[in-house]
């Protein structure tokens, strides 16, 4: 599946929610938050933005987003993006938090938070390794 | 777009923040260098988003629009161009419906990307 395709990103999700522990990863954190790709050369010629929801610990609703922009009017509680490069190299197993504190991810929302769930990184690793994907 | 305007303290305090936390991304592996690094993000944060404050309040005595102030815009000029989206789909499926079905679709290939929005997925 095509990355940040409408359908890997389906396939990312339901692995996400099959996980036993994302539950407590997710709680007390903000209802949403929007994640960006953001173009890379010929690589990664358009960003994709998505927009996700969770409830009760699951991930329950997503969208890609039809302009980046939306998300200036969603106000997520976290706003997570980086170029094409650094998610490929995420998706390879590079560390996200590392990369968050580093500056190569950009984080708007409670940085904290997500520094405290560090742990629960395999959980996105399980994920990720349960989906197929086809990287540009 | 928007969400960069920052003042030099601002970008100061960022630049501090990255390379304090870059130094401190060495020690996450341990839970008790993990708890540091929280606390420490978290200090740095608060205190990035009070100076952002002060320089608002600054710049709203001096009768200058700050950072809050790009945002609200930033925000109504999203939720314009949404509304503007959803005008232009709704004329297209109103054009299309009036041009009838014996015109068929138009050949060509399909656009892929970001337009297509996820419904609800259990």
């Amino acid at each position: 599946m095509r990355f940040a395709s409408q359908e890997w990103i389906e396939a990312v999700v339901a692995a996400l929610n099959a996980q036993p522990d994302l539950p407590r990863a997710l709680a007390g954190l903000p209802r949403d938050a929007a994640f960006v790709v953001e173009a890379d050369g010929r690589a990664f010629r358009r960003s994709v933005a998505v927009h996700a929801e969770q409830e009760r610990g699951r991930v329950v609703r997503f969208r890609i987003l039809p302009d980046e922009d939306d998300i200036l009017e969603l106000e997520p509680g976290y706003v997570i993006r980086a170029p094409y490069a650094v998610w490929k190299e995420l998706l390879k197993g590079g560390d996200p938090v590392k990369a968050a504190l580093s500056g190569r991810v950009r984080v708007e929302g409670d940085l904290e938070a997500l520094v405290r769930r560090s742990g629960y990184r395999r959980l996105a690793d399980a994920a990720l390794a349960a989906v197929r994907t086809e990287l540009p | 777009m928007a969400r960069s305007g920052k003042g030099i303290a601002g970008r100061i305090v960022e630049e501090g923040f990255r390379l304090a936390t870059k130094a401190a991304g060495k020690v996450m592996n341990d839970p008790r260098g993990q708890d540091a690094v929280a606390r420490a993000v978290g200090l740095a944060q608060r205190g990035k988003r009070r100076i952002e404050e002060l320089q608002e309040k600054a710049m709203r005595a001096a009768g200058i629009p700050g950072r809050q102030d790009y945002q609200e815009l930033s925000k109504q000029l999203a939720r314009i161009k949404r509304k503007a989206r959803e005008l232009a789909a709704q004329l297209e499926a109103e054009r299309s419906q009036e041009e009838g079905p014996e015109e068929g679709p138009e050949e060509g290939p399909e656009e892929r990307g970001p337009r297509g929005s996820g419904p609800v997925h259990h």
